[in-house]
């Protein structure tokens, strides 16, 4: 086996190993800052491991997308994985699968499924939180396809590595408002896709805000897993997006050197600590926002992408 | 030569300084009176002098001279004298009859000469950013005088107008910059401060993008100054609600800085740009304006309303002569700014003395003014056919000059539609005025207050002097309306063609 | 006139400063509530203040070092300040809903006009040589923008706050041109807008007591 496909493997398997360990610091995290003690940050991994012990109950007016979606979404982040920057800043052997617009097709895919998913087996919750998710999604993509275009502005094409280039090679870029502009409004769909506050309660089942926790509500036991699983994986990937292309774009090794890969773990997780510093001080800062204001909320981040993508018409980025 | 400028600006500061100073109605009004006679004699000097000598031009190019200057502020500083002398009356029988306080008629006479003066000063000066200040501030200024008798719609037209002004001008003044932008590619000595005569002598050097855009935007911006539609919303309130005489400066004498302004900017864009764009801009918000003013000429309301209406339609004129160009067109717009400014001083300043009498704005509270009062009624009627444009007065003049200058620069068919606009205007306007005019007279009563029926007909002007002062402006205006629609006399004719020459 | 290049640390700062004016200008469209509104014009005098000190630094102008101080010191505090003393404590006004369109509505116009602003002000419709060229259609786009929430609030210091907007987006494009507005048009254009909104604030002072309220809806008197 090559060194890039053993790295590729490395990636995907450093994504899938620490999602849960980034979902436990989080929640551990937001309880220290409300001065609880909060769970071990290993309890992730404890919750799966009782969840794939378990037996799973499915009701009988579910039909078969209830029982593959799991499968689906949880492929759709692996495939994810492999595309995106994440421990190395050249392209690994199955990068070509798709780039930025086409990882957000495949992160649309995952989220369709579990929609269904939740319709599938006539919840009210499930077909609360499928509307809703639809709804925000429908305002999110707009945002989120404007932010491409001030990366493609920044960098000339809309693939991420070249992006991760772009901006590490000339610190103008960094401080491009174009540029400044995309990373706000694309922390601000990061916060929106995972479900945070100002958008929903993460974790909660209250059923006033059960947008990602009403559609997997009637999963259990393996699946639940999954899901469970692949929701900490997008907020893993989103992060590490964020990160790598928009922020701090050093520190990544190379697909030809496994130990500049193994270094790069550590560095990675140290720059989605500072992601999930920012996560958490909006977290316990912010009250989540009335639903109808979440259009208010997207319609601000899409009016940043539009200001940042006609600004660059203007600086001549 | 620079010491005239001077005082020709600063003249009317004069009824300001008294005012300030604690006099009373008649005596600040007096004074001011005084100053404006200043002001006149000093511009009818500096124009016989600049006439066959180059532009003056001093203190690092914010005081500059030329025909154009000094025909403009003639024509202030008549209108100010005749507005100042109609002060006195309206003043003085105001304060007599207690509707303004002494506080009141203080802060109307400093305003009023701070208006005037600054008025004069920003056609004196010769850079663009100053010319802008100094509007703005006459603006400021005049928004005092609108919102004086702080009755609730006082104070609304004083909002809009101070508001919709403001936000105009400063439109006006991004104009300007891009003015500057488009000139940025000369290179400049450091003290040249890219003046009007800088400017204008090196226009085929202007970049033309940027210069047509500063063009429409001072179009706009000094437009809403000017009261070209659609930015006029503005004007009736304002010229309503003020007092008479404060009317009469707005509508003659500010009216006309605005459009000096737009002078300046049409001069150096026709120099570099030709006459196409100028002049479809100035067609377009020309005819517009005097289409909308016609519209509401034929509501029957408040008179000093339809007398704002009127300068609006006049400022359309205005702006489509000066679309028209070339020597015709350009001697209109000037002959047509000089007794259209006379017209409507001359009216506002009867309305003012009918308001007085009759204690109402309404047209239709207003019969029988040429039996009870024959100077103010006689006023009226005549000057409504002089500012309609009837012969034998001025303005019959001018708009024949301005319609001839159409049918040179682009055919009959917008001519034609000046005319027909114009005949409109006659039938709105003369309706309402004839019917102020003629019918019977209120009965004097002086016991009862009350406004039951028909308001009482009161004797405001107590002195002898006040009564005069009120007919002097009215009969003066009249007689030079008659002059200059009767002979121009050669000074002025060579004063004008010099003015046009200019742009 | 010299220029300023985009890479050099001044100009982009300028740039930056230009931008966030930009962003601070649609916050000030987009708040419901009176206070943010005036903070929001306060801090965006801030950065202008700010954006006119980094000017004064590049040109080597001491005019314009006056000027971003007399900047910042009216217009980032002065004026902020006494309108919130003047809605607050006399007119107990704490939240302005009153708009004559709905917020989206009036956001979207405003990224509308901002569109349309980058349109007219191309920077190839700008010659070579102006002082970073990219600051220009900003602050056209602030002037529409300023305008907009003139026309869409309908109470009267509203508006007032909205032409202050407009000001600044005319102050940011006149920095470009240090070199040839001399400091007496400056300071008279300062001036101009000290006594504007003096007269201004006394006129809604007048409507308050007249109309006991200071909203523009109720100046409806005169029509036609």
């Amino acid at each position: 086996m090559s060194l890039p496909v053993l790295i590729q493997i490395l990636q995907s398997l450093t994504v899938a190993g620490f999602a849960p360990l980034y979902a436990g610091v989080l929640s551990r995290a937001e309880a220290v800052v409300a001065s609880r003690r909060g769970p071990s940050v290993l309890q992730p991994y404890r919750d799966l491991a009782k969840l794939l012990r378990k037996g799973s109950v499915i009701s009988d007016q579910a039909s078969w997308i209830f029982r593959i979606t799991p499968f689906v979404t949880f492929a759709c982040y692996l495939t994810v994985s492999v595309i995106v920057p994440v421990i190395t800043n050249t392209p690994l052997p199955l990068a070509f699968l798709a780039d930025l617009i086409g990882g957000a097709f495949v992160l649309g895919l995952a989220g369709f499924m579990t929609s269904l998913a939740g319709l599938d087996t006539a919840s009210p919750a499930g077909g609360l939180g499928a509307s809703r998710a639809s709804w925000i999604g429908s305002m999110a993509e707009p945002a989120l396809i404007l932010v491409f275009f001030t990366v493609g502005a920044v960098s000339a094409s809309d693939n991420p590595y070249l992006m991760n280039h772009a901006i590490a090679s000339s610190p103008y870029a960094l401080v491009l408002p174009t540029h400044l502009l995309g990373l706000l409004a694309f922390f601000m769909i990061v916060l929106v896709e995972n479900g945070r506050i100002p958008i929903d309660t993460p974790g909660g089942s209250t059923e006033i805000s059960m947008i990602e926790e009403g559609r997997v509500l009637e999963y259990s036991g393996r699946e639940y897993a999954l899901m469970k699983w692949g929701s900490w994986m997008k907020l893993f990937l989103l992060s590490s997006i964020f990160m790598n292309v928009f922020v701090i774009p050093w520190g990544l090794g190379t697909s030809a050197d496994l130990p500049s890969a193994l270094l790069a773990i550590p560095v990675l997780l140290g720059k989605l600590a500072v992601c999930g510093l920012a996560i958490i001080v909006i977290d316990t800062s912010f009250a989540k926002l009335r639903f109808f204001r979440i259009a208010e909320f997207l319609g601000a981040g899409f009016l940043l992408a539009l200001v940042g993508v006609a600004t660059s018409y203007v600086i001549g980025a | 030569m620079i010491a005239l400028m001077i005082a020709a600006a600063v003249g009317p500061l004069t009824g300001s300084v008294a005012a300030g100073c604690g006099a009373r109605a008649r005596q600040a009004g007096w004074s001011g009176a005084a100053g404006a006679m200043i002001s006149v004699a000093c511009s009818i000097w500096l124009l016989a002098a600049e006439l066959h000598r180059p532009p003056v031009s001093g203190w690092g190019g914010y005081l500059y001279l030329d025909s154009l200057s000094c025909f403009f502020l003639f024509t202030v500083a008549a209108v100010t004298l005749l507005a100042a002398v109609g002060s006195v009356a309206y003043l003085a029988a105001e304060e007599d009859i207690g509707r303004l306080s002494a506080f009141q008629v203080r802060l109307y006479f400093i305003f009023f000469g701070l208006f005037a003066a600054l008025m004069l000063a920003a056609l004196e000066t010769g850079n663009l950013g100053l010319l802008f200040v100094l509007i703005e501030a006459s603006t400021l200024a005049s928004a005092a005088l609108v919102g004086l008798e702080a009755r609730s719609s006082s104070l609304e037209a004083a909002w809009k107008y101070v508001i919709i002004s403001s936000f105009g001008v400063t439109i006006a003044l991004a104009g300007t910059l891009f003015l500057f932008y488009s000139a940025s590619g000369l290179h400049l000595a450091p003290d040249l401060r890219l003046t009007w005569p800088y400017l204008f002598g090196h226009a085929p050097a202007l970049a033309p993008e940027s210069l047509r855009l500063a063009f429409l935007l001072a179009v706009v911006g000094y437009g809403t100054k000017v009261g070209l539609a659609p930015m006029h919303t503005w004007l009736p309130d304002a010229h309503a609600e003020a007092p008479s005489p404060a009317s009469a400066m707005l509508s003659a004498a500010l009216l006309n800085t605005g459009m000096y302004a737009i002078m300046r900017f049409l001069a150096i864009t026709r120099a570099r740009l030709g006459d196409g764009f100028p002049r479809a801009v100035l067609l377009t918000f020309g005819f517009l304006s005097i289409v909308i003013a016609v519209l509401f000429m034929i509501r029957r309301g408040n008179f000093k309303r339809l007398f704002a209406y009127s300068s609006v339609e006049h400022m359309g004129i205005i702006a489509v002569a000066l679309g028209f160009g070339g020597v015709l067109g350009l001697y209109g717009a000037l002959l047509q700014t000089l007794n259209h400014a006379i017209a409507k001083a001359v009216l506002f300043l009867t309305s003012g003395d009918v308001a007085v009498r009759y204690q109402t704005r309404e047209a239709a509270g207003v019969t029988g003014l040429l039996t009870a009062v024959p100077v103010a009624g006689g006023a009226l009627l005549l000057g409504s056919f002089a500012v309609l444009g009837s012969p034998p007065f001025g303005l019959f003049l001018s708009e024949l000059t301005i319609v001839r200058a159409g049918f040179a620069a682009s055919g009959a068919t917008l001519p034609l539609l000046l005319l027909a606009l114009l005949a409109i205007a006659f039938i709105a306007f003369a309706r309402t005025t004839t019917g102020m005019v003629t019918g019977s007279a209120p009965v004097a009563t002086t016991a009862t207050a009350t406004v039951a029926g028909g308001p009482p007909l009161s004797a405001p002007y107590r002195g002898r002097w006040t009564g005069v002062a009120a007919a002097t402006p009215l009969v003066v205006g009249l007689v030079a309306l008659l002059i200059l629609g009767l002979w121009i006399p050669a000074v002025l004719d060579a004063v004008i063609r010099h003015s046009a020459a200019v742009l | 006139m010299q220029s300023l290049s985009a890479t050099s640390a001044a100009g982009v700062l300028l740039d930056l400063s230009g931008v966030l004016i930009l962003l601070l200008a649609f916050a000030c469209l987009g708040s419901k509530l009176f206070n943010r509104y005036v903070a929001y014009y306060g801090a965006q005098s801030v950065v202008l203040a700010f954006a006119a000190g980094v000017a004064a630094q590049a040109f080597h102008s001491a005019e314009l070092w006056i000027l971003a101080v007399a900047t910042l010191a009216i217009k980032g505090i002065g004026i902020p300040l006494s309108a919130r003393r003047l809605l607050v404590q006399r007119l107990d006004l704490k939240r302005d809903a009153a708009l004559s369109t709905g917020l989206s509505t009036s956001l979207i116009a405003g990224g509308a006009l901002t569109a349309f602003a980058y349109l007219v002000t191309r920077p190839q419709l700008l010659p070579h040589g102006v002082v970073a060229a990219a600051v220009v259609p900003l602050s056209t786009a602030v002037i529409l923008l300023g305008g907009l929430a003139m026309v869409v609030r309908r109470h009267t210091v509203a508006q007032l706050i909205g032409w202050l907007i407009v000001e600044n987006g005319v102050f940011l494009g006149a920095i470009t041109l240090v070199a040839t507005f001399p400091f007496i048009v400056e300071a008279g254009i300062f001036l101009d807008i000290v006594a504007g909104v003096l007269i201004m604030l006394v006129f809604v002072s007048g409507l308050t007591r007249q109309l006991a309220s200071a909203s523009a809806s109720e100046l409806k008197e005169l029509q036609g």
